[in-house]
């Protein structure tokens, strides 16, 4: 009887459509919730504000776009029993931090790179954690905490390698990965943000399925994606290398379902934080 | 019938006489202060250095749209405090203040050879800091090998921009500084203050004099030619108050002492070669019409109108557009200043 189950709420950027899309499809293959989705665009979800068991817009542009998206006007969150944050974590975006700054133990360093700036490990770390904490997702996470459930947050997906065509916004990700950094930037990130997200929510990063080499999702995951839509399915460009699609979206729903039955069989929050199979890899 | 007296002051301008220059004046904006020997232009490529009140300068300059270079610009996207408590965005590079000619062409000299002394890393509480600009990394760094790995790098990076500078511009800060007795090198704070440990074997206080800052000042123009020898130099003097004096008497007269030899030298210096100048942002800061007015409750640090009657003047006299340049910065911050630290240990 669904009335008995947990509630699930999925909020996040446009990476929700995916596993919106997934659900939709095939919703009885995650029987164990109801679960209900809420999207905004971009950095949006940082822009709304706990008031009294409510998410509510903190501004009238933030306001249209939740109508738009999700029909409602607020959204009274205190009737779930947890979380899921999709996207607004940045990890592409990461990638500009350490372009040309690097300390001595990166990779690249260590073969030689003699053309970026060296600095030390711990303003790199602060200069990410200070990212991470002014991502949407943080500043969502920040919001939801005093209710005290469980939230996972899960990334945005890595790019597919595709994304070599498009220089201009990829280009700092692409020199990542093409100097050997990728997978040591990758774990930094991963640790700075389970540091953040304690306590009380745990990261669940890229499904290992999804996964191309270190830090591209496969391009089969990717191609077909549609965009965070209220009605009409709206395809994204042939240039998107960003969002996946719907059997990405499954693979994230995995995640989500996974580990909370971990937590529910009493696992605790270290067994949640395993439940993914990329958990381990931050 | 009157009698006309002839004689020089008959025929000065009024902007010679302290009365109407001076005394009648507003001290936001004093007409005719400074006639620049070169002009800067918006194409102008401009390197800045100096003690902490050429923060401001820098940051006034940025502000004005002129060009101001950055041979380490901070990681994009980062935090502007973070960013500035790691040295970014203060100067032309992330030397830090430089307090001292004789700091300034110690640089010059290191950023010639690409070589840096290993023996000029201190250590706070296990963690490492470079001598030479001990405030960079506030919490220090992993090892002394990474001092020495990232100053090599830092040394590496001046050079171009050196090389690329049009104008340089240097405030002079303290005339007090410690120096190693075995290097004669001079550190930009005393031993023991922020990290390291004084040892008054190995460490001694100076207390430059006029003949040695024009001296260094003449070492300091040679150095910059030998990056572009048609660098030009913009000299001024900080108003901003010594925190402390280790000379032995009051820091009221070591202050004047120490700004009178700078303000003597930089002005000497300027007049004896074409291709300085010196800008008054000392007298325009210290002007008795603005009581007082142009310094923060601490009476050392310059208030946002102060360092914006400087820029006026300065960008007034070049004929730039002042922009916003001139405009008290929208978000005033305090310069980061290592010697401020020593209020930490008055009694």
């Amino acid at each position: 009887m669904s009335a008995a189950l947990p509630r699930l709420l999925v909020i996040g950027n446009s990476h929700i459509a995916a596993p919106r899309l997934a659900y939709v499809a095939d919703s009885a293959r995650w029987p164990t919730h109801d679960i209900d989705f809420c999207g905004l665009l971009s950095g949006n979800i940082g822009r709304l504000e706990l008031r009294d068991g409510v998410l509510a817009p903190t501004d009238p542009a933030v306001a249209a776009e939740m109508r738009h998206y999700n029909m409602v006007r607020r959204l009274p969150v205190t009737g779930y029993d947890a979380f899921a944050i999709v996207g607004g974590l940045g990890w592409t975006g990461s990638a500009q931090l350490c372009a040309d700054h690097r300390s001595l133990d990166f990779p690249s360093v260590i073969a030689g790179d003699a053309g970026c700036q060296l600095v030390g490990r711990r303003l790199l770390d602060a200069a990410l954690r200070q990212r991470i904490r002014g991502s949407a997702a943080l500043r969502l996470l920040a919001q939801l905490r005093p209710l005290g459930r469980p939230v996972l947050l899960l990334p945005e997906p890595m790019p597919s390698a595709e994304c070599t065509a498009d220089p201009d916004r990829f280009g700092a990700y692409v020199d990542l990965v093409a100097r050997g950094d990728a997978p040591f930037w990758q774990a930094w990130f991963c640790r700075a943000v389970a540091a953040e997200a304690a306590p009380g929510a745990v990261p669940l990063f890229w499904p290992d399925p999804a996964r191309e080499g270190v830090a591209f999702t496969r391009a089969d995951l990717m191609r077909g994606a549609l965009r965070l839509s209220p009605h009409q399915p709206e395809p994204q460009p042939a240039t998107d290398y960003a969002h996946g699609n719907a059997d990405y979206g499954a693979l994230v729903m995995e995640q989500i379902v996974a580990a909370l039955a971990s937590r529910a069989a009493g696992a605790g929050a270290g067994a949640v934080a395993g439940a993914g199979p990329a958990a381990a890899q931050g | 019938m009157s009698a006309v007296m002839d004689h020089p002051y008959a025929s000065l301008p009024a902007s010679a006489f302290w009365r109407t220059a001076v005394a009648g004046t507003e001290p936001d904006l004093p007409a005719a202060i400074h006639a620049p020997k070169f002009a800067l232009t918006p194409d102008s490529r401009i390197a800045t250095a100096g003690s902490c009140f050429a923060q401001h300068l820098g940051q006034a300059l940025r502000r004005a749209g002129l060009e101001v270079l950055d041979a380490e610009p901070a990681p994009p996207g980062i935090a502007p405090g973070l960013a500035q408590r790691h040295g970014f965005g203060l100067y032309s590079g992330r030397y830090g203040n430089i307090y001292s000619v004789r700091q300034m062409v110690q640089l010059l000299a290191e950023v010639a050879s690409g070589r840096p002394d290993p023996a000029l890393v201190w250590t706070r509480r296990g963690r490492h800091h470079d001598a030479l600009r001990p405030g960079l990394d506030p919490e220090g760094l992993d090892s002394a090998a990474e001092v020495l790995a990232i100053r090599r790098r830092h040394l590496a990076r001046l050079r171009p921009m050196l090389a690329r500078a049009d104008v340089f511009v240097f405030t002079l800060g303290l005339t007090e500084a410690w120096q190693c007795r075995r290097s004669g090198r001079v550190f930009p704070s005393c031993p023991g203050v922020i990290a390291g440990r004084f040892d008054p074997d190995a460490h001694a206080f100076v207390n430059f004099s006029y003949p040695q800052v024009l001296e260094d000042l003449g070492r300091m123009r040679a150095a910059l030619h030998g990056f572009n020898p048609q660098m030009r130099i913009l000299l001024t003097v900080s108003p901003v108050p010594l925190t402390a004096t280790a000379a032995g008497g009051h820091v009221l007269p070591a202050t004047q002492y120490s700004k009178a030899t700078l303000r003597a030298a930089a002005g000497d210096f300027a007049a004896a070669h074409g291709d300085a100048d010196y800008f008054p942002a000392y007298e325009i800061v210290t002007n008795p019409a603005a009581r007082g007015a142009f310094f923060a409750d601490d009476l050392r640090q310059v208030t946002p109108e102060g360092v914006a009657a400087v820029m006026r003047a300065f960008l007034a006299a070049h004929g730039i557009a002042a922009g916003e340049g001139a405009g008290p910065a929208a978000e005033a911050s305090d310069p980061v200043c290592e010697d401020a630290m020593l209020e930490a240990f008055q009694r």
